[in-house]
């Protein structure tokens, strides 16, 4: 009996434990504006978060695309957004994407299914190959 | 001859929920197996895991805003019955229920998650008296992925992911000792994944189209190992037995091939502390054990939950 106390009071006093101290902070999230370029395109994609970015909850993006004029890019293009979470191998619930005008348009069904590090994809398609795509990363 | 321990003892290997919609197992453990001298245990059991904190890929561990409720829920059957002298044959069969609750998203989903066979050989069989020699098993497991994968998976949270989604193979040993009132289990268990491809859903969804299509990829999970150190105390002529056990386990990154890239994920690793109370009344017991991912602070790449599990026993003698 007394070897079992002796190994339970080791097993509590083994150093830090979140759950014994309570210890950890609370995860916030920020709002983050953010530019990228397509280079074969010649688009820049400039983001801004309408709702979110928000762990677990539906987060809304507002992407403007633009051309090397420095307008809206008014052409026909192949669009998609991907989300993947490199270190975790999986990625989240295919994003809807839906034009409000030329250039611009609105990501809908934005699901971070857990805190960490994710890549958003942004991607341009000729057809059923991918052209290019560029990665904007956050730490949620 | 601490009959009662070895009872105890095939319920903290028979099964539990795992964190983690998208990971699913971190290593099974061991399942149901006969440790004493009886001819065939059956075991039911009830578990509830609730996510508490996430383990960064760089070991720093969060804790999950109180805004948020994941939680795992895990009925499972298993059984193990002996053929012959030394060897045993062992079934796992899990049902799995994951919710999600935020203050804007809601949802759950029920499922078989994967079945699991066991073949045991009793390699150190107690013949004998002896104050220091155990009792040794040797095992082979075979999962198979009946339950779906987050690849798989038509949800927005991934709560259909009932399963890992792998043909997973593992071979471990288990020594048991029990030395009056106390008994002590070790074991060691490595785990191979085999590579499967899907044709997964989360990657594409048609451009202003709310249809989901499909991409192929191919995951290759790898291997994993695990490690339990058990011990518990049963006082005389009370029918009650306590313990406590630590339980290691790791896995190594995932390989994802895409049609045009590759990526490599982080592996995950975890140390928690299970405790646990269990009363026998003849050949049945009845458990109740806690256990916690999140005590040790010692977790890598990986969801961290606590763990409440009930269970009943019964045992046929030989």
């Amino acid at each position: 009996m007394k070897l079992l106390g002796i190994l339970l009071f080791l097993l509590v006093g083994c150093g830090e434990s979140p759950f014994l101290n309570d210890e950890g902070e609370l995860r916030s999230v920020q709002a983050v504006e953010s530019e990228l370029y397509l280079k074969d395109s010649e688009v820049s994609i400039n983001t801004f978060w309408q709702e979110g970015p928000y762990v677990f909850d539906e987060s809304k993006i507002l992407i403007i695309l633009q051309g090397s004029n420095g307008t809206t890019y008014r052409e026909e293009i192949s669009f998609k957004v991907k989300l993947w979470m490199p270190g975790m191998g999986h990625g989240s619930f295919p994003v809807t994407l839906e034009k409000i005008a030329d250039g611009v348009f609105l990501a809908s069904e934005v699901f971070f299914t857990m805190p960490g590090y994710w890549d958003i994809h942004f991607q341009v398609f000729d057809g059923e190959a991918l052209k290019e795509e560029v990665k904007w990363g956050l730490e949620l | 001859m601490g009959t009662r321990a070895l009872i105890i003892l095939a319920f903290l290997f028979s099964g539990r929920a795992y964190a983690g919609a998208c990971c699913g197992a971190v290593g099974a453990g061991l399942s149901s197996m006969i440790l004493g001298d009886f001819k065939s245990v059956y075991n039911f059991s009830y578990t509830n895991t609730g996510v508490s904190h996430d383990a960064m890929a760089s070991g720093d561990i969060l804790r999950r805003s109180g805004d948020t409720q994941e939680v795992f829920e895990g009925l499972v059957f298993s059984g193990a019955h002996l053929v012959s002298t030394y060897w045993q044959l062992g079934v796992n069969i899990p049902i799995r229920l994951n919710t999600f609750n935020s203050n804007t998203t809601s949802e759950s989903s029920i499922g078989i998650g994967d079945i699991s066979a066991q073949v045991t050989y009793e390699f150190l069989p107690e013949l004998s008296y002896s104050a220091w020699k155990p009792k040794g098993f040797l095992y082979f497991s075979q999962t198979l992925p009946t339950g779906g994968s987050v690849y798989e998976s038509k949800k927005p949270l991934a709560t259909d992911a009932v399963g890992r989604g792998f043909y997973r193979s593992a071979a471990g040993v288990v020594f048991v000792k029990v030395v009056g009132e106390y008994d002590f289990l070790g074991s060691l268990e490595a785990s191979y994944e085999i590579k499967r491809s899907f044709d997964s859903t989360v990657l594409n969804k048609s451009f202003n189209s709310k249809e989901l299509s499909s991409t192929s990829i191919s995951v290759t999970p790898g291997f994993g190992a695990s490690s339990v150190i058990s011990f518990g105390y049963s006082p005389k002529n009370i029918g009650f037995r306590f313990g406590s056990s630590i339980n290691y386990r790791y896995r190594s990154g995932r390989k994802i091939e895409f049609k045009n890239e590759v990526s490599h994920a982080f592996s995950m690793g975890l140390l928690n502390l299970g405790l646990n109370m269990s009363y026998i009344h003849e050949l049945t017991s009845f458990n109740l054990s806690f256990i916690d991912d999140s005590f040790f602070g010692t977790a890598k790449n990986m969801a961290l939950a606590k763990t409440i599990g009930l269970s009943v026993s019964q045992f046929i003698d030989l």
